[in-house]
């Protein structure tokens, strides 16, 4: 063993010890860390006169909810219980229960589950953010994707929020070039659902 | 043995790099992953200098023993 290589055995040692302040120690600043600045994204006061209307559902038991729509969409009841599907120019969405196993967290069954099924299920799937939030209280985890099928290609807002018993996933699309102006009305939706078992 | 070492070296730095920029990472191991990734690629790129520097000095030896 040479000079050489006992220096650089040094320096690789010196290296990880480095990059151990950098991950976990006092230098975690200098790494570049994905920021979420969750509630303020979605709370933002757009301003919008779309008028809501209340829905509360009381469907299945211990997960009954309220939640505001604007009263221009085409709401109606859907196929499971506790579950609406909306129809509105340039776009569509649905509310609807989510069962989540005990085993696990939401977060967890929506990575590990519900994205992966996502990839598959819809073409030219591409994330464009995932950020953790606070609805009235409730953990959410808002998925932003696009779908590029080319007829048109379309955006899809997706908000989990947890519940003691069920999750809700509250899922709104519109065409990518449309998605913008809805957006807002989007956030209004998303903002105002509420758990209403307490 | 030194081919070796440089193809397990190589081998973590490919790791490393696949962990870096390809792994589709959950946002919750972000912190975990840039250690692991940036581990495997010190690790290797430290491997792979060493069985560089270290063939030099076997080869210096051995032409000092044929000079000999």
């Amino acid at each position: 063993m040479n000079r050489n290589v006992i220096v650089i055995l040094i320096g690789t040692v010196l290296s990880i010890v480095l990059l151990s302040l950098i991950a976990f120690g006092p230098f975690t600043r200098l790494r570049n860390q994905k920021s979420f600045n969750t509630a303020s994204l979605i709370r933002k006061t757009i301003p919008n006169n779309d008028s809501l209307a209340d829905y509360l559902n009381k469907d299945v038991k211990e997960n009954y909810y309220k939640v505001m729509l604007p009263v221009k969409w085409a709401i109606k009841a859907g196929d499971k219980p506790g579950s609406y599907t909306m129809e509105f120019p340039h776009g569509y969405g649905s509310i609807a229960l989510m069962d989540v196993p005990d085993n696990t967290t939401l977060e967890l069954y929506i990575l590990s589950q519900e994205e992966p099924r996502l990839k598959k299920a819809v073409p030219g799937y591409q994330r464009l953010n995932y950020r953790k939030a606070k609805v009235n209280g409730n953990d959410a985890y808002i998925l932003l994707f696009e779908e590029k099928s080319g007829n048109p290609d379309s955006r899809t807002m997706a908000a989990y929020i947890s519940g003691a018993d069920n999750a809700v996933v509250i899922r709104l699309t519109a065409d990518t070039t449309d998605f913008k102006s809805l957006e807002p009305s989007f956030n209004r939706v998303m903002n105002s659902f509420n758990w209403r078992n307490q | 043995m030194r081919q070796i070492m440089l193809f397990i070296s190589m081998a973590v730095i490919g790791g490393g790099l696949y962990l870096k920029f390809f792994y589709d990472v959950p946002d919750s191991q972000t912190q975990i992953n840039f250690f692991v990734s940036w581990f495997f690629i010190i690790l290797g790129v430290g491997g792979v200098l060493v069985d560089i520097f270290w063939e030099k000095s076997v080869d210096h030896e051995n032409r000092d023993k044929d000079e000999l």
